[in-house]
């Protein structure tokens, strides 16, 4: 399968949650059924992140690979789950209430944001020494003190992605909450990790959304299996862009197989359960 | 290593012995805990000095941690695919246990069956001395109200024998212990620790700092074991991680060709230490 040609991620501001949630699960198939109905989707995922103690406001997380236009592709989806749409994005802050589908296309278009991602083979058109600075300011950090998770939330969360956990091609969504006085540096890490080949999937992304900084791919194997390889073959880069978020623990003086193990721990337990995806690529399961 | 208080077939499995009886427990309103005092003392541990005529082993399920005594925040630190059962939907889905293998065919383990709240093990090379051990045994279930599923299983084969693998003895490393004894390192250098049940002196609520000071070990030297009957042949793994050993194995399996033979029941359950098993008949 080739790499698709766009990408499309929309994060927005979630007014009611509950009912943004509860739509959305309702709405869960046949916004799966008109993922798989529309053309050059390779793929897509819609899903709702909660409120916490380290951010205040609940988002609304698309995201969708396609080959083609991105007006016609929104126009198609609507015209295919209409009421399920209308019924997830009214719950979004400043989505008009009067939504048809060219209004769909321009609110989505409009809060579309950019994404940052590994290296893709035709590589960039960066000066080398660029690199080198990048990737050296992004290596000199000191990991901050970790924090006790809460474990009633941790299996709350746990519990929430378990069925997801044993689907090919569910797309994984990770949520970090990174330190105000963390940016920066997580910032330099992913200019570095546009800089050099991470050895990450192509569809592999992080966006920011407020205190939020989301991580999202769509493993062609179980997230399990998945999480070994990556916290294996990407462990460098991966630790440069988490290692200011307090629940990491991944100590740079620890030998690589701990840091490998503290890396697979943390982006599984940070996962947020996927509303509904479609992945091309994979056949799901009756 | 404390080979005292290790269950023998963690270390060992049951190499010698031919024959093989479980019987799978349900506590109901039962006292377990009088049965388990007078049963923990046949316990078997890995250095069982050789010639006994039968050797014996306790698991416990999630549900039986429970009715001896563990509370809510204790068992939480068990692992989640113990505490969750073999019977639970996202089990099942792990384990591929679908259409005529689902839980809801099983013979015990399963949503339609009693629960199975422990395992007692005994195995023996004389199936004459096993027959007369088991009716003291069932006599002893018998009379603290325990109800009993019996499977007499032979020896023959290597899944049923849960020995672990632990490679050739000549100049090949072999298996470090942490991957199947909680407590030691594993293949990383990683120590796992608990889950800690606090030692009561007290009806006094106990703070958190003297939780972990003043508690047992219920990791140390224990084991969480995989138990799985497919048709006639009963397939048991010992690992401490049953996320990774075991399911991993399924979940690749669900592509290919399917196994022999209809799923009968399953289970987790955890192999405790000798003293733990002392600390729940003790009640704690």
């Amino acid at each position: 399968m080739t790499t698709p040609r766009q990408s499309l991620t929309v994060a927005v501001g979630v007014v009611d949650y509950a009912a943004c949630s509860a739509a959305l699960t309702r709405g869960r198939c046949s916004l799966e059924a008109a993922f798989t109905q529309v053309a050059g989707l390779e793929h897509a995922c819609l899903a709702v992140l909660a409120a916490s103690r380290e951010a205040a406001d609940s988002a609304l997380f698309f995201e969708c690979s396609f080959n083609g236009s991105l007006a016609a592709l929104l126009s198609a989806l609507f015209a295919l789950a209409e009421p399920e749409l209308a019924a997830v994005f009214e719950h979004c802050a400043e989505f008009p209430k009067a939504a048809s589908a060219p209004v769909f296309a321009e609110y989505v278009s409009a809060r579309a944001r950019r994404a940052s991602a590994p290296v893709v083979a035709e590589g960039h058109d960066v000066a080398s020494w660029r690199k080198w600075c990048t990737a050296l300011v992004a290596r000199c950090y000191w990991p901050p003190s970790p924090t006790a998770q809460d474990a009633a939330e941790l299996e709350l969360r746990r519990s929430a992605v378990g069925m997801q956990d044993w689907e090919p091609g569910a797309p994984l969504l990770h949520v970090a909450h990174v330190p105000q006085q963390s940016r920066s540096r997580v910032k330099r890490a992913l200019r570095a990790l546009e800089h050099e080949s991470a050895r990450l999937d192509p569809q592999t992304r992080f966006l920011w959304h407020g205190d939020r900084l989301l991580f999202f791919a769509f493993p062609a194997q179980i997230a399990l299996i998945w999480s070994e390889r990556v916290s294996r073959v990407a462990l460098a880069p991966l630790t440069r862009v988490w290692a200011a978020v307090p629940a990491f623990q991944g100590r740079p003086w620890l030998r690589q197989a701990r840091r490998s193990r503290e890396l697979r721990r943390f982006l599984l337990d940070g996962r947020a359960p996927v509303g509904a995806w479609f992945n091309a690529s994979v056949r799901r399961s009756a | 290593m404390d080979s005292e208080d290790i269950q023998r077939m963690v270390l060992q499995g049951q190499r010698r012995e031919r024959f093989a009886r479980y019987y799978l427990l349900t506590f109901g309103s039962g006292e377990p805990r009088r049965a388990l005092t007078r049963l923990v003392t046949a316990v078997s541990s890995a250095d069982h000095a050789g010639g006994s005529a039968a050797r014996c082993q306790c698991a416990l399920a999630a549900s039986g941690l429970r009715t001896l005594g563990l509370k809510d925040p204790e068992l939480a630190q068990f692992s989640r695919e113990f505490r969750q059962g073999m019977a639970h939907p996202e089990r099942a889905l792990a384990n591929g246990d679908r259409a005529a293998d689902s839980p809801e065919h099983w013979e015990f383990g399963g949503p339609n069956t009693p629960p199975v709240d422990a395992l007692w093990l005994s195995f023996s090379n004389d199936a004459a001395y096993l027959d007369q051990l088991s009716a003291q045994y069932e006599r002893l279930f018998a009379r603290f109200g325990l109800s009993f599923l019996v499977q007499n299983v032979a020896l023959s084969s290597r899944e049923s024998n849960p020995a672990p693998d632990l490679g050739p003895r000549r100049r090949f490393k072999r298996i470090p212990y942490g991957e199947f004894v909680l407590g030691e390192r594993d293949a990383i250098g990683e120590r796992s620790r608990g889950p800690l049940v606090a030692i009561k002196q007290s009806a006094r609520p106990m703070p958190a700092w003297v939780r972990t000071n003043n508690a047992q070990d219920f990791g140390k030297n224990g084991s969480y074991l995989v138990v799985r009957k497919v048709a006639q042949s009963w397939f048991m793994r010992l690992n401490v991680d049953l996320r990774r050993q075991f399911e991993f194995e399924q979940a690749e399996a669900q592509g290919s060709a399917p196994r022999s033979g209809r799923l009968r029941g399953g289970g987790y359950f955890f192999l405790p230490s000798v003293r733990a098993l002392n600390y729940l008949a003790e009640g704690g």
